[in-house]
């Protein structure tokens, strides 16, 4: 039978958690397809930057991805939204209950196809904790906190929450908490913080996190997926799906055993209460309706999710 | 075609073509870009994958990092322009007194703080290129000695913290930069400890290597002298002082200092009656002519990593270490010769691309710790600055030096600094809590 | 017919440094705009949305430039100590070598990067739509960021083959041992 040997793209780097899953998942799956597939992991910019992967992988240069979806806005703003739909989950495991089990994937998968890529897993990379050097228990101790934020709706949050977004390069985010050029940083999980000595120098980290919790997608060349016959497409579903669970629980016990560490070294974790985090999500849907304003795929995903959240009483 | 032949015989196909190019006198700039998208079509067939080798050429030029290296140039073009940089190093030769060597110390000194300041590579050597050098020069020093100087003391930019290395490293390990940081000073103050005795002993053994003033000289000295000279030194210390406080008083992020820089020497040049329309505007020729080359050596560098991961040449260099079986730290010694081959041909944050994703797990796996591989790999990378043929430090300089010192002067002039630095590596390797300790 | 094209390229490399001397003001741009944001921040605490990404916009439009500007101006960087103790005969030949891998390495990128200029200005579906940064700013700069690249390729081209046409000018020179023009 014929074997496809690939080429994925990640948005992480090589010694980060979520990296070592993928990778794992990666490589584990030529002994699970009996060798039918090989896939490589890139690890971030390697090959293609994470805004051009689409791209990259329509004309077959690589021929998937890893990566949130919120890394091409560039492309259409409704790309933002569906990779990071700020503050509409109540904990990572809805991410998948949306995709999986309320017609999510579905809705995403169409809008893909349109691009010239297959949706074939979600999975996740853990909420973002929001390392700060100030104590911020509610939305209005944001009120004048230079906050670094990267991308367009983030900052918009911040902006609505009272804050003040600072633009800095991911480069300078470290010496930027140090030095207090910026309060605070919207940044990666608790767990990489802790790794990389952020909750030592910004001892008050929003944790669990309040905003912010990509959807990776895992994404192939769509010709390359029609060329595959349905058993092979089944396969890599069903495993992809797999991936997920392990996406959902590992960086999950890596932030307790990180938690556990960054109190026993002096940080103070700040929990949110049910509350305030209610407040984060009635301001972030008006950033949700800003992009589906401007963007009919934004449009289609929003009125997908809309649904499915009140169907659950959200 | 090419893929037919297997990666290792590409791997070499690349380094004979990159040489024989470079023998026959192809622009670096374009040298390695022609190697990356000539590969790319013959290894995947087809002119498809130029895309990818192509688009890293704008994606590097938008990296956030490089906004400091015009920063810097232009900044030491103004100092040069100006007079403040023949001022200060009047100064300096009177107090560095009979002391033989003495300039070249002060210089060297003068290398450490600038590196306080600056994270990337680059901008403290053109800055020592335009200032010390040719004062130096003019100051009678040896030659080779003044180069070695100005480009070893110069790479220390990235040594000590700020540093974009340590940044780069400690994202790609996911290490804490602290520590990073914490630990890269000793080794910083090693290599300028090492430099500065080279510079005191040589002057010391070969007299004339660094004249010193003589007694009837300095006895010469007037008390109007006296105070020509504390005003030469606090106008370059006053800006010093503004960047440093810029930088550590959390008021403009590292590179953000660099514009301060800027606009701190065009206050003191207004002070003293220096800028005129001609001066800035040589400044700025002078800028765009030294990064215009410069960035496209480490473009090329970019697009050849792209398409060599693309083939598959990561896992040819893993494979190439996880098959050999050979004590842990033979790997060590093993991973610094390879990252020394690398640092010859490529940029440093190519060889940081291809090589960190594949080293840091394995040295985690063998039980080293990361931050002092962290350090060890920064120390290594100021090697690559400085050896032959691709020495990103050598070329910054032969930029704005003066036109009589040829790239082969500069090459010449660095391997005694190579030297220090390989035997510095030695002494973390051997004893590591000479880092260690900073941190743990 | 070469001795024309000879001509035209010390013209043309005249223009592109004459413009370059008018691009190399944008760092004085980029200083002024980094101080302000400095100031806006620390002192009223009020960052700019802007400042960041234009900074990275202007900084690579001169950097490509700058690499324009360098051939141009024959800048760039050589290791000439071995062909510089050739005759000027066999030197002729090499340079012209190198003349031919730059026209090589000009057209190759020049094909990358319309490719990717393509995907920056087009949709999958072929409609016009320039790629934008995603950023609060959300400006079309990575599309022109691309746009331009293309460009200064294109100029590469152009360059590259009145270098060449230039080189070839110089032949009969060259044979009877007068030394040619070199490329760094
Ligand atoms: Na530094
Ligand atoms: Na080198």
């Amino acid at each position: 039978a014929e074997t496809y040997s690939f080429k994925f793209t990640s948005a992480n780097f090589a010694g980060e958690q979520v990296f070592d899953i993928q990778k794992e998942w990666s490589d584990k799956i030529a002994d699970a397809s009996r060798g039918r597939f090989q896939i490589d992991l890139l690890p971030l910019d390697s090959v293609v930057k994470p805004a051009d992967s689409v791209q990259a992988v329509r004309n077959n240069i690589i021929q998937g991805g890893m990566l949130t979806s919120a890394h091409f806005a560039g492309m259409d703003k409704g790309f933002g939204l569906i990779g990071d739909t700020l503050g509409a989950w109540d904990s990572d495991e809805d991410i998948l209950k949306f995709y999986y089990a309320g017609g999510g994937f579905e809705i995403v998968d169409e809008i893909f196809q349109e691009q010239g890529v297959k949706l074939i897993g979600v999975s996740l990379t853990g909420a973002e904790s929001i390392p700060s050097k100030v104590k911020i228990e509610k939305v209005e101790d944001f009120k004048g906190v230079k906050v670094r934020a990267p991308s367009g709706p983030v900052q918009n949050l911040f902006e609505a929450m009272g804050a003040t977004p600072v633009n800095l390069p991911g480069s300078e985010i470290y010496s930027g908490l140090d030095k207090g050029i910026i309060d605070a940083a919207d940044f990666s999980t608790f767990s990489n913080n802790q790794q990389q000595g952020v909750n030592d120098i910004a001892k008050y980290p929003i944790y669990p996190g309040i905003h912010s919790s990509p959807t990776v997608h895992i994404f192939m060349n769509l010709k390359i997926w029609n060329s595959l016959d349905e058993q092979d497409q089944t396969f890599l579903l069903t495993y992809f799906r797999g991936m997920a669970l392990d996406t959902l629980i590992r960086p999950h016990l890596d932030d307790e055993i990180a938690y556990k560490k960054a109190v026993a070294e002096g940080a103070t974790p700040v929990a949110w209460s049910a509350e305030e985090k209610a407040k984060v999500r009635e301001l972030a849907k008006t950033v949700w309706e800003k992009t589906a304003a401007e963007s009919e795929i934004g449009r289609r995903y929003l009125d997908a999710l809309l649904a499915h959240l009140e169907a659950r009483g959200k | 075609m090419l893929s037919a032949m297997g990666i290792g015989f590409a791997t070499l196909f690349i380094l004979v073509s990159m040489i024989v190019l470079l023998l026959a006198g192809m622009p670096l700039g374009f040298l390695t870009g022609f190697v990356a998208l000539g590969v790319s079509y013959l290894w995947f067939d087809t002119g498809a994958v130029m895309q990818m080798v192509a688009g890293r050429v704008s994606d590097f030029t938008e990296g956030y990092t490089f906004v400091a290296v015009p920063m810097f140039v232009l900044m030491a073009s103004l100092l040069d322009k100006t007079g403040i940089a023949k001022d200060l190093y009047n100064a300096m030769r009177i107090i560095a007194g009979r002391l033989k060597g003495g300039v070249a110390v002060q210089s060297m000194a003068v290398a450490v703080v600038l590196a306080t300041m600056c994270g990337i590579i680059g901008g403290e050597i053109v800055l020592l290129g335009m200032i010390a050098l040719p004062q130096m020069l003019r100051l009678g020093y040896n030659k080779n000695l003044a180069i070695g100087t100005v480009v070893a003391g110069g790479a220390l930019g990235t040594m000590m913290p700020p540093s974009i290395v340590l940044i780069i490293y400690g994202l790609t390990a996911n290490t804490s930069i602290g520590d990073l940081f914490l630990g890269a000073v000793p080794a910083a103050l090693i290599l300028a400890g090492m430099y500065m005795t080279y510079i005191l002993a040589i002057c010391h053994i070969k007299p004339g290597y660094g004249p010193a003033m003589d007694a009837e000289e300095l006895g010469q000295l007037t008390r109007a002298d006296l105070i020509k000279i504390a005003r030469d030194i606090s106008m370059p210390l006053m800006i010093a002082v503004w960047i440093l406080g810029s930088i550590y008083g959390g008021i403009a992020s590292v590179t953000e200092s660099a514009c301060m820089g800027v606009v701190a020497v065009m206050i003191v040049a207004t002070l003293r009656r220096e800028l005129t329309f001609t001066v800035v505007f040589d400044a700025l020729i002078q800028t765009i002519r030294t990064v215009g080359m410069i960035i496209w050596v480490g473009i090329g560098a970019t697009m050849l990593i792209g398409v060599y991961n693309l083939m598959g040449g990561d896992k040819f260099v893993s494979n190439m270490i996880l098959s050999l079986d050979i004590s842990p730290l033979t790997v060590i010694l093993f991973m610094m010769a390879i990252l020394i081959v690398l640092g010859m041909f490529l940029d440093w944050i190519g060889v940081a691309m291809l090589t960190m994703p594949i080293f840091v797990p394995i040295i985690t796996q063998l039980g080293y710790d990361p931050v002092w591989f962290g350090v060890l790999f920064c120390v290594n990378m100021q090697v690559s600055f400085l050896s032959p043929p691709f020495g990103p430090a050598a070329f910054y300089l032969k930029s704005v030096a003066p036109p009589d010192i040829s790239l082969t002067d500069i090459f010449k002039s660095v391997w005694p600094f190579i030297i220090m630095q390989i035997m510095t590596m030695g002494i973390l390797i051997a004893f590591p809590e000479v880092i260690t300790f900073m941190y743990s | 017919m070469l001795s024309g094209l000879s001509k035209l390229s010390d013209k043309i490399d005249r223009i592109i440094i004459a413009f370059g001397h008018l691009v190399t003001w944008l760092f004085m741009v980029i200083v002024l705009i980094g101080f302000y944001e400095v100031v806006m921040r620390y002192a009223f605490d009020a960052p700019t949305f802007w400042v960041h990404e234009s900074t990275t916009f202007i900084v690579s439009i001169s950097l490509l430039y700058g690499g324009v500007y360098c051939y141009s101006a024959r800048r760039h960087i050589c290791m000439t100590f071995l062909v510089d103790n050739l005759r000027p005969q066999s030197r002729w030949f090499v340079d012209l070598f190198v003349h031919i891998c730059i026209i090589g390495f000009t057209l190759m990128m020049t094909y990358g990067a319309y490719l990717n200029a393509l995907d920056a200005f087009f949709t999958y579906s072929g409609d016009f739509k320039l790629q934008t940064s995603g950023s609060a700013w959300d400006t079309p700069f990575p599309a022109f960021n691309k746009g331009f690249f293309f460009l200064s390729s294109v100029m590469l081209v152009i360059l590259s083959v009145l270098h060449t046409a230039k080189h070839l000018t110089q032949f009969s020179d060259a044979m009877s041992g007068k030394q040619g023009e070199s490329e760094c």
